[in-house]
């Protein structure tokens, strides 16, 4: 692949990068952060990637990890203040009782979720991703559509 | 609602977002050399003097590693473009410190007390050969006390293949200290380096408690054989859940022969000798009346190239619910420049009644790194309750040149 396509897909992946980040960091600049850095990363390591239509998801798989670099990093600096862990805030434009609904879950969960039925990955492709086997995916997808459904079926009880 | 409205949690791709993208596609295109190219000491002796006496001409050409990091990509023309004050501000430094296995430089920085922050860059260079090093930074610390980090690249800990630059943007304390004291901890890594992280561990049925704990188990299990787990390119994996990447979980690497204690460096680095200053404020305290009655009295608002800095009051008749995510009232702060837009909310602290029996909520917002100094702030009221989202209404302030 050449480097211009390569950045061709880059910039095309861009609004999904954004949504993985969001998914995994409550902060907008630990998000840019983690994008910037994986895109950095990417472009770097591209001539390791064997199999140009393997390149979505390995590029995801290196901002899930750069994600958790900046979480730790966040951790590490509110250890020092001890501050709490700052509320994930939606986007302009995102609804809000969606992403209400989406965040009250943990990221193990949600983190498949928003690749399967936001990104369109299969349960292989996720397993792939996330390097995990595509059993855990499934259950860990069946646990968090159940938890969903009770945390939306408590708010319009509230309602 | 079904799984597939989930899209719906999702807003727009912020411009930010999409210009860090961008910044890392140009970003390779000019550090690549650099990252990778092994210089002798001597040469980068000589060029690090060079550094020095050509910095105010390197800050005009923009050729320094904080004028790219800090710059704005420009669709039209390709390019990183640094915002031009904070490129005269920038300083080039060549503050070094050594030990015997690394030296630290600190190359450039930028010191914004108007806008409460500072950015600093610096370079390590192994100075021998053998394991490689794994370095800690710890700090900055002014006048000894941690501030928040905004932005970084490399500056907590990484494992070093060569020279390798780093980065920081964070907040000043509030006497806008001026000496960033950086401490340095090298440690030579003796083990071999595996990279594996829980997902690896994780098994049909399992719960992430378990899949956690088997991970955990693996950890000690390769710590006993002299292995070290790094995540990603340098980050020593300290089952990041809960939070340990302490000085005490290298001290037990270090009695467990895994990493070697070779240096602890301090440089306390005066980064005060240039300061970018205030380019637009507020001329006096601005009321805003909205259809509901409510008000907004900003009465504070001081604009740098790197950050934009907010007073504000709310004042409402009714007794309001308390700031959070779930009822409350917050503040969107943005530059109406689309391309350069800067979002960032606040929430309000606790309402104070009055004598008059209205309800005073103060609010202070910071919003940083804007990398160019807006037009002007557009602030965005917006109360949550009961699930629903209320705009109750914009307001924006009209800002004029700092020094008039």
């Amino acid at each position: 692949m050449t480097r211009e396509e390569f950045e061709r897909r880059i910039i095309g992946m861009q609004d999904t990068l954004y949504r993985v980040a969001s998914t995994i960091l409550p902060r907008p600049c630990d998000r840019e952060d983690a994008m910037q850095e994986c895109v950095f990363r990417a472009l770097k390591k591209r001539d390791s990637l064997r199999d140009d239509r393997a390149m979505q998801g390995w590029v995801i798989r290196i901002l899930i990890n750069e994600c958790y670099v900046m979480l730790r990093r966040s951790l590490r600096e509110r250890l020092t203040d001890e501050l709490p862990e700052p509320e994930p805030q939606p986007d302009p434009g995102a609804n809000p009782d969606v992403f209400r609904a989406l965040f009250s879950l943990k990221r193990d969960l949600r983190l498949p979720l928003v690749l399967h039925y936001v990104e369109g990955y299969s349960v292989e492709e996720i397993a792939r991703i996330l390097r995990t086997p595509a059993g855990t995916v499934k259950s860990r997808m069946a646990r968090a559509r159940k938890k969903l459904k009770l945390q939306l079926e408590e708010e319009a009880r509230e309602r | 609602m079904t799984p597939y409205d989930l899209k719906d949690a999702f807003g727009e791709t912020p411009q930010r977002a999409k210009d860090c993208v961008a910044r890392s596609l140009r970003m390779e295109e000019r550090s690549e050399p650099i990252m990778k190219k092994k210089l002798s000491l001597s040469l980068i002796a000589a060029a690090l003097a060079l550094l020095t006496l050509a910095g105010a001409a390197l800050a005009m050409s923009q050729t320094g590693l904080l004028a790219s990091w800090l710059g704005v990509y420009n669709k039209e023309t390709g390019e990183i473009e640094t915002d031009g004050a904070v490129a005269e501000a920038i300083q080039y430094l060549n503050r070094s410190v050594e030990g015997s296995a690394l030296r630290c430089t600190v190359t450039e920085a930028l010191y914004d007390p108007d806008g409460g922050t500072y950015s600093l860059a610096w370079r390590y260079e192994p100075l021998t050969e053998g394991d490689p090093l794994y370095v800690v930074c710890r700090g900055p610390l002014f006048d000894g006390e941690w501030t928040d980090g905004i932005s970084g690249m490399n500056d907590l800990e990484c494992l070093l293949t060569g020279p390798t630059d780093c980065a920081k943007t964070g907040m000043l304390p509030e006497n806008g200290c001026a000496v960033a004291e950086l401490s340095f901890d090298v440690y030579r890594v003796k083990g071999e380096i595996e990279h594996k992280n829980a997902d690896d561990f994780a098994k049909p049925g399992m719960t992430e408690e378990e899949a956690d704990a088997a991970f955990e188990a693996w950890f000690r299990e390769i710590t006993a054989e002299g292995k070290l787990n790094m995540e990603g390119d340098g980050a020593l994996t300290p089952i990041w859940w809960d939070a340990k990447p302490n000085e005490a979980q290298e001290e037990s690497l270090v009695r467990a022969g895994l990493l070697e204690r070779v240096d602890r460096l301090a440089l306390p680095v005066d980064i005060g000798a240039v300061r970018l200053g205030a380019v637009k404020a507020l001329a006096g305290p601005a009321e805003f009346t909205f259809e509901n009655g409510d008000q907004l009295r900003v009465t504070r608002c001081v604009i740098t190239p790197m950050a934009a800095t907010i007073d504000a009051e709310y004042i409402t008749p009714e007794q309001p619910a308390p700031g959070g995510t779930e009822s409350g009232l917050y503040i969107f702060a943005n530059n109406p420049h689309e391309s350069e837009s800067y979002a960032c909310n606040s929430s309000m602290a606790d309402p104070v009644r009055t004598a008059d029996g209205r309800w005073h909520m103060a609010c202070h917002i910071e919003a940083s790194p804007l990398r160019r100094a807006p037009e002007a702030i557009e602030l965005t009221i917006v109360r949550y309750g009961d699930g629903e989202e209320q705009l109750v209404g914009k307001a924006t302030l009209e800002l004029t040149d700092a020094a008039e």
